[in-house]
C-alpha cells in the first residue's frame, strides 16, 4: 500500500523511471507506471521484482 | 514520453529517450498494433524547445536533478509543485490512518491470545502515531 520507486533494471538514481508510483499495470509486453499525479509513463519490458517492503519496483527491459 | 533530458539552447543534443507511439506487429500469424515505448539514444535537434513543451502543456516526464520536481524549470506543468506537495502529504495523512488502524488490529491480537502489557503498549503507541497524524492534518490544511 505504499508509493514506490520504479528503476529501470538497476536499482541506480539514473535508472528511475518514475516516483510516488501507485499503479502497476502489465499489458501487451508493457509495463505501465501511473504515479499519485495520474501521469502515466509505458515501458515495453517486464516486472523484474517488486520490494513492497522497501518500495521499490525493478522492470526489466530489452537494454 | 521523455526522461532525463539535457536541454541546451541550440537543441542539438543527444538524451535518452523513451518513445511512445503505436506499432504494428505480427505474433503467431496475427498482425496487430499497439502503443508502446521503448528507450534508446541519439542526437537530434527538437522541433521546438523544452520551455515550448511546458507551455503546450506537453506530457512528458524528466528529471532535472531536482528530485523529479519542476520548481526550477519555470514552466508550467500540469501539476504545481505545491499541488504534488499537497497530493503528497494528502497521501501521507490517509497513509498513516490506515497503518495506525492496522496496528489497533495488531493490538488486539495481542489481547486475544493474553498479552494485556504489549496490547496496552501498541494502543499507546498508536494514540501517539495519531498525534503525529493529526499535526500533519494541520499541516495539510494549511497547504490547501
Amino acid at each position: 500500500m505504499c508509493l514506490s520507486t520504479v528503476y529501470k533494471n538497476t536499482m541506480e538514481p539514473e535508472s528511475i523511471l518514475m516516483r510516488n508510483v501507485m499503479r502497476i499495470d502489465c499489458k501487451g509486453g508493457c509495463v505501465i507506471l501511473t504515479d499519485l499525479m495520474e501521469r502515466q509513463v509505458t515501458i515495453e519490458g517486464s516486472l523484474q521484482m517488486a520490494n513492497l517492503v522497501d518500495g521499490f519496483v525493478i522492470v526489466k527491459t530489452g537494454e | 514520453m521523455h526522461i532525463h533530458h539535457d536541454h541546451v539552447a541550440s537543441g542539438e543534443h543527444s538524451h535518452d529517450h523513451i518513445h511512445t507511439h503505436s506499432h504494428q506487429h505480427t505474433h503467431g500469424g496475427v498482425t496487430h498494433s499497439h502503443p508502446h515505448a521503448h528507450a534508446h539514444e541519439h542526437a537530434h535537434t527538437h522541433p521546438h524547445d523544452h520551455d515550448a513543451l511546458h507551455g503546450e502543456n506537453t506530457p512528458h516526464d524528466h528529471s532535472h536533478d531536482c528530485d523529479g520536481g519542476c520548481a526550477s524549470c519555470g514552466g508550467s506543468c500540469a501539476h504545481t509543485p505545491m499541488e504534488e506537495l499537497t497530493a503528497l502529504m494528502q497521501y501521507m495523512v490517509n497513509h498513516n490512518a490506515a497503518h495506525a488502524r492496522e496496528l489497533e488490529a495488531l493490538a488486539a491480537q495481542l489481547e486475544q491470545i493474553g498479552n494485556k502489557t504489549a496490547y496496552e503498549q501498541v494502543m499507546a503507541a498508536v494514540s501517539d502515531f495519531e498525534k503525529g497524524n493529526m499535526r500533519l492534518s494541520v499541516v495539510l490544511a494549511s497547504l490547501k
